[in-house]
């Protein structure tokens, strides 16, 4: 019996090895909590530009959650600007939950060092209290910014507060640091926009500009949420002097106090929607008329967005370091569009003319914004 | 040929506003010559009229153009009279004309109809005016008896006037600011209708007619309560209209859910296929009265039109202004008959 027992054992383990040999021979029954990050982000996982930052990181590679109240860190990148590098770490905590339940981690501080871990620029956020009606939690994503005469680093900072009702277009803010002298430097305070920088490759993880406008500036464009679509606003990038400006002149109010509306380009609009016949109402040019003429769109009628005559509000905040108030965007400036004042050019089966009124953006199927 | 020689292209006649009493109507066809045309006179009569048992006739006197082609510019009223039965006449209204090239500039023509009441009986003269701004191409009197004579009534007052006037208040219809209730107030008067062109259609008009004092007034008003009081919004009237819809394949109108036009209101863009089924469901406008010398004329501010296209209820709405009238068929334009 006992020797039984000894060969029944023995069988046991030999068995147990031999499976165990070819697991492993044929890569089976891996846990997928044992499989690398990275294969798992990859695989399973949108990329964002903030998450392809945080693949770069060194160390840590990936933060620990200990407890609600302990704070982590995140490293992004190195970033390569003006023969530089330069890092941004981000210290986090728990989001707190709110009504809507919701999980994750919230920025509470930013900052941007350089090789020598030395810390150029720093940026706070406020943590919620545990017993809140919304939950609000920030981020803040970074890439180099590539210009015809210059190089920089875009950060953007994005606040998620929920419950939110549903928007066309998200808010956001940005901001563009440089080395001008020899000194790391914000260009201006972070600019709020609703929308979004034109040019980003999340590929390469880098911004880049839409060209030079002179020797020492280059134009850095936003897509703008213009309020049934998204126009584009060219920003002066000066290197040299470190400043951000509007590209246009017409932005500006003159001194009478009276606003004059620039044309820009706008984006094409992906998001149109139209059922059944309709008509638009098309003036000659950009200032109202008393006639418009009125054309049939059709539900497959070929609608192309052209340019649009409006007011854009820029305001390039205070470029000084924030001053850690409770308000993590004291210091903020933005880009606007007036509401009021709205006109666009259409071609609608090759007809063109320009459109005013909320009637008629409707018409078009262009999104509403209530 | 009396005033062949002296009279120029242009020829004005005084408007007489008060009686002529005791004139004896002019004759019938005197032809008269100015340096292009050869006029006529064409004398027309109306009636007889009975009024509390008495018998009026209307006279007319038309300048009728020699030879002019057919149409609406070859003779204009230049007089009325109003006659008793013994050919007296009660009252005479002159009216100026001019010769343009081979017609009359404008042309005036008139119509008489029994105002009737529960107990009385008024009459009516309507007037046209062709062609002419909009808003004047039409005027009315309305004759009575006042102190055993017959006699032209008091013209309505103004919106502002009236409502600012007591006793004047009356045949109200009060609205609700969302319109859902409403509270016929009548007065005790007498209501009659009034066939009113706006320019491209016609409305009816109610007209209230004191009898006893001799006054017409707004048959009714509506208001709305709103910030600071009442403010007066317009009525709904009935529509009477001759489409001449487009040939073209589609009319585009603007559909309002109400009749106003204020920052944020849906107004549906609404497409009109060749041949489709345009309903004129009724009008709404504040109506204003103005009192032009001895006649009085109506206004629509601010016009507008209900509509129904196809039985679509979507399609179901207030349409205003040239454009859109245009687009359901309704064209600017004379009145018609």
């Amino acid at each position: 019996m006992r020797a039984f027992r000894f060969a029944a054992i023995s069988v046991l383990l030999v068995a147990l090895v031999g499976a165990g040999w070819w697991a492993a021979k044929n890569g089976r029954y891996q846990p997928i909590s044992q499989r690398p990050l990275q294969q798992q982000s990859l695989a399973t996982q949108p990329v964002s530009l903030q998450q392809l930052n945080s693949s770069q990181t060194s160390a840590p590679a990936a933060p620990t959650v200990v407890e609600a109240t302990a704070e982590t860190e995140q490293r992004l990148g190195p970033f390569s600007v003006a023969g530089k590098e330069y890092r941004i770490v981000l210290h986090k905590k728990k989001r707190q939950p709110g009504p809507t339940q919701e999980t994750g981690d919230t920025v509470v501080a930013m900052e941007i060092r350089d090789a020598a871990d030395t810390i150029l620029y720093q940026r706070t956020f406020s943590h919620q209290s545990a017993d809140v009606e919304f939950s609000d939690a920030w981020f803040v994503s970074a890439g180099v910014l590539t210009g015809t005469n210059g190089t920089g680093l875009l950060v953007s900072y994005d606040l998620d507060s929920e419950p939110s009702a549903p928007e066309p277009e998200s808010s956001r803010w940005y901001q563009v640091f440089g080395v001008v002298k020899g000194k790391f430097k914000p260009f201006s305070g972070p600019i709020l926009v609703q929308g979004e920088v034109a040019s980003v490759d999340r590929t390469s993880k880098q911004f880049k500009t839409a060209g030079a406008l002179d020797s020492q500036s280059d134009a850095l464009n936003f897509k703008v949420w213009a309020h049934h679509f998204r126009l584009i606003y060219p920003v002066r990038v000066d290197w040299n002097q470190g400043k951000l400006n509007p590209a246009q002149a017409c932005d500006t109010a003159n001194a009478g106090g009276s606003r004059r509306s620039c044309q820009y380009a706008v984006t094409p609009a992906d998001d149109r929607r139209t059922d059944g016949l309709t008509f638009v109402q098309l003036c000659p040019d950009s200032a109202a008329c008393k006639n418009p003429e009125r054309v049939l769109v059709k539900k497959d009628s070929k609608v192309e967005l052209l340019s649009c005559a409006t007011e854009v509000k820029w305001s390039e905040g205070i470029t000084s370091r924030p001053t850690g108030k409770p308000d993590s965007m004291d210091d903020q400036g933005g880009i606007s569009v007036s509401s009021d004042n709205v006109q666009l050019k259409v071609r609608v089966d090759g007809k063109e003319g320009w459109i005013h009124a909320d009637e008629d953006f409707n018409a078009l199927g262009l999104p509403f914004e209530q | 040929m009396r005033m062949a020689k002296s009279v120029s292209r242009v020829l004005i006649a005084a408007a007489m506003l008060s009686p002529a009493w005791g004139q004896p109507p002019q004759n019938a066809a005197q032809p008269e010559t100015t340096s292009t045309v050869t006029l006529q006179n064409v004398e027309q009569r109306l009636g007889p009229f009975t009024l509390a048992g008495q018998s009026f006739t209307i006279v007319l006197h038309n300048k009728r153009i020699v030879g002019a082609p057919g149409g609406d510019f070859g003779q204009t009223l230049v007089k009325l009279e109003i006659h008793d039965q013994s050919g007296a006449v009660l009252y005479q209204k002159a009216f100026a004309y001019q010769l343009e090239g081979t017609k009359f500039q404008q042309v005036v023509t008139a119509s008489a109809q029994l105002l009737p009441g529960e107990n009385l009986t008024g009459l009516l003269v309507s007037y046209t005016h062709q062609p002419t701004a909009p808003g004047n191409e039409q005027s009315w009197q309305v004759f009575g008896f006042r102190n055993g004579k017959l006699a032209l009534f008091d013209q309505p007052e103004s919106a502002e006037s009236a409502m600012n006037t007591p006793g004047q208040f009356i045949g109200v219809i009060a609205r609700a600011p969302n319109g859902a209730v409403t509270m016929p107030i009548r007065g005790p008067l007498d209501t009659s209708e009034l066939r009113v062109w706006t320019g491209e259609f016609y409305v009816i008009v109610p007209l209230r007619v004191d009898w006893r004092s001799g006054k017409l007034m707004a048959g009714q008003r509506c208001l709305e309560t709103g910030m600071g009081g009442l403010r007066e919004t317009g009525c709904d009237m009935r529509v009477e209209a001759e489409r001449m819809p487009s040939s073209a394949e589609f009319n585009f109108a603007r559909l309002f859910p109400t009749p106003e036009e204020s920052p944020g209101t849906n107004v549906q863009h609404a497409v009109i296929k060749r041949g489709a089924h345009v309903q004129l469901l009724k009008a709404r406008s504040i109506v204003t009265w103005t009192v032009d010398e001895d006649v009085m004329r109506i206004g629509f501010p601010n016009l507008w039109l209900k509509v129904l296209i196809d039985n679509n209820t979507e399609n179901e709405g207030w349409i205003h202004g040239e454009q859109d009238l245009a687009a359901v068929g309704l064209l600017p334009r004379g009145p018609t008959r």
